[in-house]
């Protein structure tokens, strides 16, 4: 599933991200290829906000949609 | 292809040693920055960019404060001059938030298996303490092979040990496999520095060698990126939960729309109630009426008459209507100055707070559909103050094409804060039909103008994907400082563009181009909009001064839709001679045409349109 759909609370796996700077961008900040993240808010219509340890990070809407995830259950 | 090249250009003397402070933003490099120099900061251009660092001494060393930046590479200025600054550094004092070491860390890894010599300073260690994180020191010494000093800088702890280990910065232990190929491009370059950022693809580098570079990024990201897992895992440990406090809480209340928006209303009414009623009207009218109105200008004007008499050319330059002693300091100081510190305080509160990332939050949806994101709502605000400031700050924004919506918008459609009063004043007696009217059809061109600027404009925006950081309590001396430092900016800045501008001006009156403009644009203005012919003038003037413009229909006997129209027309039309040349500096010759020859096609059209339609009723 893309990013933009993940629930508010859902601990995410991060699949493929389809853009080669927020690639870059996500992995200076750690939540590349393979991390494993939570998603702290998604607002629905706006931006997705994700945590990684202390970090928060906003990802827009539309990047969110070229990410893909897989949802950790448990 | 001389490095040494790079670093003249720079300006480091022969004699110093330079020492660069590098760090992820909002780490507090500036607290280390003012405590090695003391308390003077030069504020340098950086040549070829429009982005600036400041510049101090630390005995022999000369230190620069780069801006924060998350890597090293070509991607953009901060991490070019980044770049240039790391690679020409003798030692690099490297700041982190021992809160976030699996995000700062990179860097610090990137800086290290570039060779340079480097100590990290281990900041915010009061945070780690508060979030229950225990940190093993030593250990991450031994893993980076460099020294590591906690420090809460904030509290002054850890600056002075800080200080005396400069000295013994040293290059880390690196870990990357590709040994070999970094040894070759070291050797042909004669700087391991470059040699990492060529193996990691950097065009800039690789050209100024005159080599082709290599497409090893995402390799050595990724290596980077499990190191710095690994040193984390072994170095950071929980020793119990982190507590909600009033920061998270509020935090979390700000990027829900449902209790963010109500938030962001209140900070207006804040900014309203600061700027608008405070400065705008209580500052205002002491510095510019008494300070500059009957202190300065009755100064000067004496002392230039007593050398130039009235009416002679030299006199109208310097004390004539657009005199360059007389209106243009008066404005510059007298009206600028005042909304400018007051706006660069209000944000350097919001920005310190982390009030401001979670702003561009809630507002990130609606800017998409104009083709920009939440960044983008700094230079907006700004241009409620002046839209010469908030076009100087659209270099925050990612790609070309944002800047120019961005620039776009802020030229047509946002009054400033010297036009504002004037046109609150005008139209507060028509009443609060016409106050919501003349507000509905600017912002309806402001959506509207966004949204076809997206669709009509090739390539794509970039989306918003920025670090939140944590609500706190700005430091006051940190927020004035900024204040400081970006009021003298802007003075430094636009005072020179005002001074040309106010030139030409008394050029185009001295030599009767204004009154034949004037002439021009009567039939215009009388048929096509429906005004008094003398309104003309105000529009005219409004070139020089956006409240000049809007001042000068005061005096003309209008009907409550000849106001709203003439008000409209003032809002959209051109933007002042200051902001058109930062505009043409900032962007480029063509688009600022665009942008001007545009408002002039706009304003008059939405004009002509408020008179035909209320004709028409």
């Amino acid at each position: 599933m893309t990013l933009s759909s993940v629930r508010s609370g859902d601990t995410i796996i991060i699949s493929d991200i389809f853009d080669k700077c927020a690639e870059i961008k996500a992995i200076r900040f750690g939540i590349q290829r393979g991390a494993r993240v939570r998603c702290i808010y998604n607002t629905r219509r706006g931006p997705i906000i994700l945590g990684k340890e202390n970090q928060e990070i906003a990802l827009g809407r539309g990047l969110a949609e070229k990410i893909l995830v897989t949802r950790e259950r448990g | 292809m001389d490095c040494c090249d790079i670093k003249s250009s720079i300006g480091s003397s022969v004699k110093g040693k330079k020492l660069v402070l590098a760090g992820n933003p909002n780490v507090g490099k500036s607290i280390f920055f003012h405590a090695l120099t003391g308390s003077y900061v030069t504020v340098s251009n950086y040549p070829g960019t429009t982005l600036d660092i400041n510049r101090g001494t630390f005995g022999k060393y000369i230190v620069s404060d780069t801006t924060g930046v998350y890597g090293v590479s070509s991607f953009n200025d901060e991490e070019r001059i980044a770049r240039d600054e790391i690679i020409s550094a003798d030692c690099i004092v490297n700041v982190v938030d021992s809160c976030r070491l699996e995000r700062d860390l990179f860097l610090t890894l990137q800086i290290i298996d570039m060779g340079k010599p480097v100590i990290l300073a281990l900041n915010m260690m009061d945070e780690a303490e508060k979030a229950s994180l225990s940190l093993d020191i030593q250990r991450l010494e031994s893993e980076l092979g460099i020294p590591v000093i906690p420090t809460a800088a904030v509290h002054r702890k850890g600056l002075q040990q800080v200080k005396s280990e400069v000295v013994n910065a040293r290059a880390g232990r690196s870990t990357l496999s590709c040994t070999a190929e970094l040894k070759r491009l070291e050797e042909k370059t004669g700087s391991r520095a470059s040699a990492l950022l060529i193996l990691e693809g950097d065009t800039e580098t690789a050209e100024k060698y005159g080599l082709a570079p290599m497409g090893m990024r995402d390799t050595i990201y990724r290596e980077r990126r499990q190191r710095v897992d690994s040193i984390v895992e072994a170095v950071v440990s929980r020793t119990g939960t982190t507590e909600k406090h009033l920061g998270t809480v509020i935090g979390g209340l700000m990027v829900r729309p449902l209790t963010g928006i109500p938030i962001l209303l209140g900070l207006f009414y804040l900014l309203y109630q600061f700027i608008g009623v405070f400065i705008a009207q209580t500052v205002v009218g002491f510095t510019e009426g008494t300070l500059m109105g009957e202190w300065y200008e009755p100064l000067v004007r004496t002392g230039i008459e007593k050398v130039f008499s009235e009416g002679t050319i030299p006199w109208s330059y310097l004390s004539g209507e657009f005199g360059l002693l007389t209106m243009t300091v008066t404005y510059l100081i007298g009206l600028l100055l005042p909304l400018v510190v007051g706006f660069y305080f209000f944000l350097a509160l919001l920005e310190d707070s982390g009030a401001l990332p979670r702003i561009a939050v809630l507002t990130d949806r609606s800017l998409t559909s104009l083709g920009l994101n939440g960044k983008a709502v700094i230079p907006m605000i700004l241009g409620f103050g002046c839209v010469t400031m908030a076009t100087i700050t659209t270099r925050l924004l990612d790609s070309s094409r944002e800047k120019f919506i961005a620039v776009f918008l802020l030229g047509l459609t946002i009054p400033c804060s010297a036009q504002l009063g004037v046109i609150a004043g005008l139209i507060a007696p028509l009443g609060l039909t016409y106050f919501l009217v003349y507000g509905a059809i600017i912002l309806t061109l402001y959506i509207l103008l966004g949204t076809l600027l997206n669709r009509v404009l090739p390539g794509s925006s970039s989306d918003l994907f920025i670090d939140l950081p944590p609500l706190r309590f700005p430091g006051i001396g940190n927020v004035l400082r900024k204040t400081g430092l970006k009021s003298i900016g802007f003075i430094k800045e636009a005072g020179i563009i005002f001074l040309i501008g106010s030139a030409v001006i008394t050029t185009l009156q001295l030599t009767g181009a204004l009154t034949w403009l004037q002439r021009g644009l009567r039939p215009i203005t009388e048929n096509f909009l429906g005004l008094p012919g003398e309104a003309s003038r105000a529009f005219l003037m409004g070139i020089v001064r956006r409240d000049f413009g809007a001042a000068g229909l005061y005096d003309l006997a209008m009907t409550p839709v000849q106001t709203l129209t003439a008000l409209v027309v003032i809002t959209l039309f051109v933007p002042c001679i200051a902001a058109m040349m930062i505009m043409i500096k900032e962007r480029n010759w063509k688009q600022a045409v665009v942008i001007w020859a545009g408002s002039w096609i706009i304003a008059f059209l939405v004009g002509g349109a408020i008179n035909g339609v209320t004709s028409w009723l």
